[in-house]
């Protein structure tokens, strides 16, 4: 073809690639709008009803188009205001090839770069909400030194000792060991029920954490032997580098497990069913 | 009535020119044309190729959800997102003398022997974390061939590195060992990465350290394996 792409013209500026062509429509009056569709110029493309189309077409030539096919009767070519094909293209180069084009590549391109920003920030957005969703943040509940908290119906508390050696293990320069004692109270049945094992880490302000492992307990094996009021322990030894040892705070997380004696699995599950119990609550013992 | 109705001044390959009233016909056969639609045919093949090459080449979707690797050499302190890991030496055995603490083995000192028709390689390994404490997934030794090989489970777990808890503020140290075909070993790497869960981590750390041993140093260790490895007790 003769006629290679050479771009939008730029007076249909909501134009891009990506939209279909247009059919043009006929204006108010029954004409048809300037340019109907199935007559083309003298490119060689179909011509409706046989009769080649030219520039420049009168009023008194057109036929009232039906469905935007406009016919049109032969005119001779160049009586009118048509200009030659050269000089058409290099006027309309003159008027298009200046800021009209750039600023649709710069849309464009914007539109790219926004399209690559939008993608990865979904993906982004999607993983910190699964990771948030899997590690909710906790609800801390800080605890002055030396002072108990209550927490669904049980009283806590810990003590904290440093030692440089550790009877049976072997020494460890430039860290210290931190043996914790965390006491629990029931203060009624309730508080009974709630006698899972808590969850205890040693923790920086900075961040840093270390594990405390379990030592034992003295809770008693049978329930009817857990008496409301007794202080129980929980043993628990860690280790620390010895220039934070004076620092760390002891985080209790309190077992959210509701342990009812003789609960048949139905009950158990209407229960929980309508029981609220808070997952993210952790005391913080300050020292 | 005299609307002056203009047929389509140009068509396309889209069809889509249409002038305004008063603005001629574009028409051109002439040169910037064709250089234009010369580069955008290049342009179409290159992005073509561009894409064919990085479907063939680039990332594909298991890669998506691949550990973040950081990489070291032996002595070096490599440093992860959330631990640190170094290689401290690498020896090889033929068997190994587990501690069998109810005298129960196979061999009259209480220990039970286990050998290989392959070679075991010791790599001793520190590693520490950077803020919470953790324990190390079962090391991978990466051969040059692309065949990965997990630690042995023919070894007592609390001799290894995977036993004790990894902490923040100093180096814990263990052994991590692998049995393997002795011609694996040359341009083998370490690969260490933190204990998984139950939901698998996309885009987890790992640390990925050469152990640095060519052909020769390969041959060298092979020649000088222990015939027996005792494991240091737990620390």
């Amino acid at each position: 073809m003769g006629t290679p792409y050479r771009g939008t013209p730029g007076h249909e500026p909501e134009r891009d690639w990506f939209s279909p062509e247009r059919e043009p429509r006929p204006t108010r009056d029954g004409l048809p709008a300037r340019g109907g569709p199935p007559v083309r110029d003298g490119a060689g493309l179909p011509v409706r009803a046989g009769v080649p189309a030219r520039d420049g077409v009168s009023a008194r030539d057109e036929v009232p188009a039906r469905d935007g096919m406009p016919v049109r009767e032969e005119r001779p070519p160049g009586r009118d205001e048509a200009p030659s094909p050269g000089e058409a293209s290099a006027r309309s180069r003159g008027r298009h090839a200046g800021s009209r084009p750039r600023g649709r590549t710069a849309l464009r391109a914007a539109g790219a770069a926004g399209a690559v920003v939008l993608a990865l920030a979904a993906s982004t957005w999607n993983g910190y909400s699964v990771y948030r969703d899997t590690h909710p943040p906790d609800r801390i509940l800080t605890v002055a030194a030396g002072a108990e908290a209550t927490l669904m119906r049980v009283s806590w508390k810990v003590a904290v000792r440093e030692l440089d050696d550790l009877p049976g293990q072997k020494p460890a320069p430039g860290r210290t060991w931190l043996r914790i004692k965390v006491t629990r109270t029931s203060l009624d049945a309730e508080g009974v029920s709630r006698r899972g094992e808590p969850g205890v880490e040693i923790r920086h302000p900075d961040g840093r954490v270390w594990k405390a492992l379990p030592e034992g307990d003295d809770l008693p094996d049978e329930v009817k032997d857990h008496r409301t009021g007794t202080p129980y322990s929980y043993d628990l030894v860690g280790m620390v580098p010895s220039g934070v040892a004076g620092q760390v705070e002891v985080h209790v997380r309190p077992s959210t497990a509701r342990i009812v004696e003789d609960e048949s699995v139905k009950d158990m599950f209407a229960r929980s069913a309508k029981e609220e119990i808070p997952q993210d609550l952790v005391l913080r013992f300050t020292r | 009535m005299s609307t002056p109705v203009r047929p389509h001044p140009e068509t396309g390959p889209r069809g889509e020119s249409r002038e305004g009233p008063g603005t001629p016909g574009r028409r051109d056969g002439e040169r910037p044309g064709r250089w234009r639609a010369a580069g955008a045919v290049l342009t179409g093949i290159a992005l073509a190729v561009a894409a064919v090459g990085l479907h063939a080449f680039g990332a594909d979707v298991s890669d998506h959800d691949a550990p973040l690797t950081w990489t070291g050499s032996v002595g070096e302190n490599v440093t992860g997102s959330r631990f640190s890991a170094r290689v401290k030496a690498v020896h090889a055995a033929r068997s190994i003398a587990n501690a069998s603490p109810g005298g129960s083995g196979n061999s009259p000192d209480g220990q039970k022997r286990v050998t290989t028709k392959g070679i075991f390689v010791i790599v001793e390994v520190g590693a520490t974390a950077t803020r919470e404490p953790q324990r190390l997934g079962a090391p991978v030794l990466l051969a040059d061939s692309g065949r990965g090989y997990e630690a042995t489970d023919r070894m007592e777990e609390t001799s290894t590195i995977v036993y004790p808890f990894v902490q923040p503020g100093w180096w814990t140290e263990g052994v991590a060992v692998f049995e393997i075909p002795p011609r694996e070993l040359a341009g083998s790497r370490i690969v260490l990465a933190p204990q998984g869960g139950l939901v698998v981590e996309p885009n987890g750390p790992e640390i990925e350290i050469d152990l640095g041993l060519d052909e020769e140093a390969a041959k060298r260790l092979i020649a000088a394996a222990k015939d027996v490895y005792t494991p240091a007790g737990r620390g």
